[in-house]
């Protein structure tokens, strides 16, 4: 065992005020909490404070298993949540407010090509690192407005009176 | 004490060397078990650590050292077989008891034992802690975590700065 030779006075714990002292955990540690996490906590630890978030740059996939679905829930204004098939529940992971105008249209390694059809615009999402980029057109399409008359999953803003993400969640 | 062996720092049984933490506590111990800190390894290669001299950590406080050594004692038995190919099912479930039963303290111990198995370059101690910190971690909200790890309520700003990151990763709590 360890043994004491001789003891030197004690050191008072310096108290941070205001401040974990886990905000300051050198970001290679923090890394290595974080590599064994599942997705969804991983996206937890980056709300937790600046510095994390600061620390949290690395990429992953998305924070639920395969297979999961993408589905937008019209009785709440139409936001795009994910479903676990596995678990049969929707997770508490939504799309941000502004993406409810798109439709997912692929993905890639936890990117989702999300397609705006009245502005034909195309964006490509990462939202666990909430990463966002435009796609730029092929050459080959004219300029204005693309509308779309019978697309039931374009968004609220599009005309057409019987689209599915018109309707209106009970009262 | 024991004539220093040529040391490849396996069966140093015999072998003492002394550490000195930063509230200067001189801590003797067995170099085959400070030997799974790399860091000291090479000193303790170097024939460093032994009679009156000992080897000073300016970054670790006595509790922290008595904690991490307690660790490397247990550890060093195991690490001296090479990851132990034949150790008994029996001696790997003591370990993987002592592991569990030694994480199990407060939070502020174990950023401590962490920072100290860093600085010491403690694989094993820092892959245990890491491991503790994520379960922890898993199934909470951020608020959870915070308040798990000791963390103040955030102010009226932080928690402005925190609800904005929320609806930004479309992080709902029900």
């Amino acid at each position: 065992m360890a043994s004491h030779v001789s003891t030197g006075s004690e050191e008072g714990e310096e108290v941070m005020v205001g401040q974990s002292v886990w905000a300051d955990l050198p970001s290679e540690l923090l890394e290595r909490i974080v590599n064994t996490l599942d997705p969804l906590d991983r996206v937890a630890v980056r709300l937790v404070c600046a510095s994390w978030r600061a620390a949290c740059v690395q990429e992953f996939s998305f924070p639920f298993e395969i297979p999961r679905l993408l589905i937008r829930r019209p009785e709440r204004g139409g936001e795009l949540v994910f479903f676990s098939v596995q678990d049969a529940r929707i997770l508490p992971f939504a799309l941000p407010t502004w993406l409810r105008a798109s439709r997912c249209c692929g993905h890639v390694t936890g990117w989702l090509v999300m397609a705006f059809d009245s502005e034909r615009r195309i964006k490509v999402c990462n939202p666990v690192l909430c990463r966002y980029a435009d796609i730029s057109y092929p050459p080959m399409f004219e300029d204005g407005p693309f509308r779309p008359t019978n697309l039931p999953w374009v968004g609220p803003r599009s005309a057409g009176p019987n689209r599915h993400d018109d309707r209106t969640a009970p009262a | 004490m024991a004539a220093p062996e040529s040391g490849d720092g396996n069966n140093g049984a015999a072998r003492m060397v002394t550490l000195i933490s930063s509230d200067n506590t001189r801590f003797e111990v067995e170099a085959a078990a400070a030997s799974l800190s790399q860091t000291l390894q090479l000193t303790i290669l170097d024939g460093g650590g032994g009679g009156g001299d000992g080897i000073p950590l300016p970054n670790v406080d006595s509790a922290t050292l008595s904690k991490v050594l307690e660790y490397c004692i247990k550890h060093a038995p195991a690490a001296a077989n090479g990851g132990a190919p034949n150790a008994t099912a029996v001696d790997r479930a003591e370990l993987e008891r002592f592991d569990n039963e030694f994480v199990n303290i407060d939070q502020s111990v174990l950023y401590s034992l962490i920072m100290a198995a860093h600085n010491l370059e403690i694989e094993g101690l820092q892959s245990l802690v890491a491991k503790k910190v994520a379960d922890m971690i898993k199934g909470k909200s951020p608020m959870e975590i915070r308040r798990t790890l000791g963390f103040p309520d955030p102010t009226p700003e932080e928690q402005a700065e925190m609800n904005a990151h929320m609806l930004e990763y479309g992080w709902a709590y029900e």
